[in-house]
């Protein structure tokens, strides 16, 4: 019996090793060197700051500098959100979370409005975000130009320059081939009129939603060593043409699951035959339209 | 006088005070004008004259990265030789003599003469290496209205720091010539900052009508 007792007593070993990482993860010397180029960033928006970007317990492309970013950020009365693709339960977003909780004990949740701190791969909430919050995006290419010009010389030089005629050139060539501008995600942006940005591969559906938005916008890319901000309430400006303007694309259906018809569609294959659905690829704002509409019927059905 | 009296004790706790503190001195950089309260609560300054958001930011962001270029302003030498001991015993910053080698600037008592800044403000093609600026001023409020705007500003936000002479808003006017090189300004009095990074332009004030 004493000895069942005192087994009971005893640390559990899973425990304490927790307890030996720093508050979430990054050693202090590595936030403040972030900390400091995330001032920078946010002082000069859109410009892609270097930074010393650290190895981090899961491979470079699943989020590492996005990682980094929030672990600079967040602190103990933050709420987390990790999003890949718009979903909660993706294995990135669900890792991304379980990492944080561990590492900084911090609480997480999947609903966007209770969030401080959002964590996304490839989308923007359809919840619009408010001015307490702070959104990280993860950014594999940060370079919007890398794909027209491979140095990084001659790029950081027409950033200087604001030189940004070959981007034009790009997607003018998209219209001799296809007659629209057939860039649909990635779509490169101009930050404050100033700095030619990517956004990250979100859908240029999404595009819109980082113009002027009241959240602050940072972005995190690890392999490529490179952050970038976009503050509140900055002009974000989606490339076009006087003939050729920006347009988001319209969907010819609403969400299968919730009926909305203002949201980005995933297409999901349901069977072998080649049945599919469309549903929001934000599940948080799909379950809260469900949910609301099973209120309004229950409410209804009373 | 021996060394444990000389210099004062920094944060309690540092992981979370340092986190708490660099999120005002974020919210500040990124809605420049608005005044925001910096947790410093713990810190007693090395000196009493010395605002603690100031020193709090700095213990936050100094590391032995960061050369320090420190000009007293219309305070004595003494007083900012004691503020660099302190500096260098809590972060390991190198303090510079050469204001164009220094990450961080402290003024702790702006003059007339400080600007234009002797500091580096960057060049276009690596405008990440300007100076930061972190200023005391007597008063956040109640000063001169000066009317800015830019990103991080919904519309125009009006800026009463106090203790800020003309030459300074000349070197804020300076910065939108200059962008994206630039200083990126940090004011800081009592525990509140007000962030002036380099995106944010003055405007005229309008004469009512």
């Amino acid at each position: 019996m004493t000895t069942r007792l005192l087994a009971a007593a005893a640390p559990r070993p899973e425990k304490t090793a927790v307890l030996t990482y720093n508050f979430a993860y990054l050693d202090e010397q590595t936030k403040r060197m972030i900390r400091r180029t995330l001032l920078k960033a946010v002082a000069v928006p859109g410009c892609q700051i270097p930074f010393a970007s650290r190895e981090m317990p899961l491979p470079y492309g699943w989020g590492t500098g996005g990682i980094q970013v929030t672990a600079a950020v967040i602190g103990r009365d933050d709420t987390l959100k990790v999003i890949d693709q718009g979903a909660d339960d993706t294995t990135n977003a669900v890792a991304i979370r379980a990492f944080f909780r561990r590492t900084a004990g911090i609480r997480t949740t999947e609903a966007t409005a209770e969030a401080t701190v959002i964590q996304t791969r490839h989308r923007i909430p359809e919840t619009p975000l408010t001015n307490r919050q702070i959104i990280v995006y993860q950014v594999p290419i940060p370079e919007p130009l890398r794909w027209l010009e491979a140095r990084e010389t001659e790029t950081r030089r027409l950033h200087a320059l604001a030189e940004y005629g070959i981007m034009h050139v790009r997607l003018y060539e998209d219209i001799v081939a296809h007659g629209h501008i057939a860039t649909t995600y990635n779509y490169p942006v101009l930050v404050n009129h100033r700095y030619l940005m990517s956004p990250s591969p979100i859908p240029k559906f999404d595009n819109p939603k980082l113009h002027r938005s009241p959240a602050l916008q940072l972005f995190g890319a690890g392999r490529e060593q490179r952050i970038y901000a976009v503050p509140p309430y900055t002009d974000v400006k989606s490339l076009d043409f006087d003939d050729h303007p920006f347009a988001i694309e319209p969907w010819e259906r609403g969400c299968d699951i919730c009926g909305a018809t203002d949201s980005y569609l995933d297409e999901i294959i349901t069977d072998d035959r080649g049945s599919r659905i469309y549903a929001c690829s934000d599940t948080d704002y799909c379950r809260r339209r469900v949910a609301a509409q099973d209120a309004e019927n229950a409410g209804a059905g009373q | 006088m021996n060394f444990s009296q000389a210099i004062k004790p920094g944060f309690a706790d540092p992981v979370h005070d340092c986190q708490a503190v660099f999120r005002a001195v974020l919210q500040a950089m990124s809605r420049p004008g608005s005044i925001i309260d910096v947790p410093a609560g713990g810190i007693i300054p090395p000196a009493a004259w010395l605002s603690p958001a100031l020193v709090a930011a700095a213990l936050t962001l100094f590391d032995h990265d960061t050369p320090i270029w420190i000009t007293a302003g219309s305070h004595n030498d003494e007083a900012a030789a004691h503020l660099g001991t302190y500096l260098r015993f809590h972060c390991g910053c190198p303090l510079s003599e050469d204001p164009g080698s220094a990450a961080f600037a402290i003024i702790s008592a702006p003059r007339a003469e400080d600007f234009p800044l002797p500091a580096n403000p960057g060049r276009d093609l690596d405008p990440w290496h300007a100076t930061t600026v972190m200023l005391q001023v007597p008063e956040l409020r109640g000063g001169p209205p000066r009317i800015v705007a830019g990103p991080g500003i919904a519309a125009t936000h009006t800026v009463r720091a106090a203790g800020l002479p003309e030459s300074f808003w000349e070197e804020i006017a300076a910065n939108r010539d200059r962008f994206p090189a630039g200083f990126d300004f940090l004011l800081f009095s009592g525990t509140e900052v007000l962030g002036l990074p380099r995106s944010t332009v003055l405007r005229e004030i309008s004469p009512c009508t």
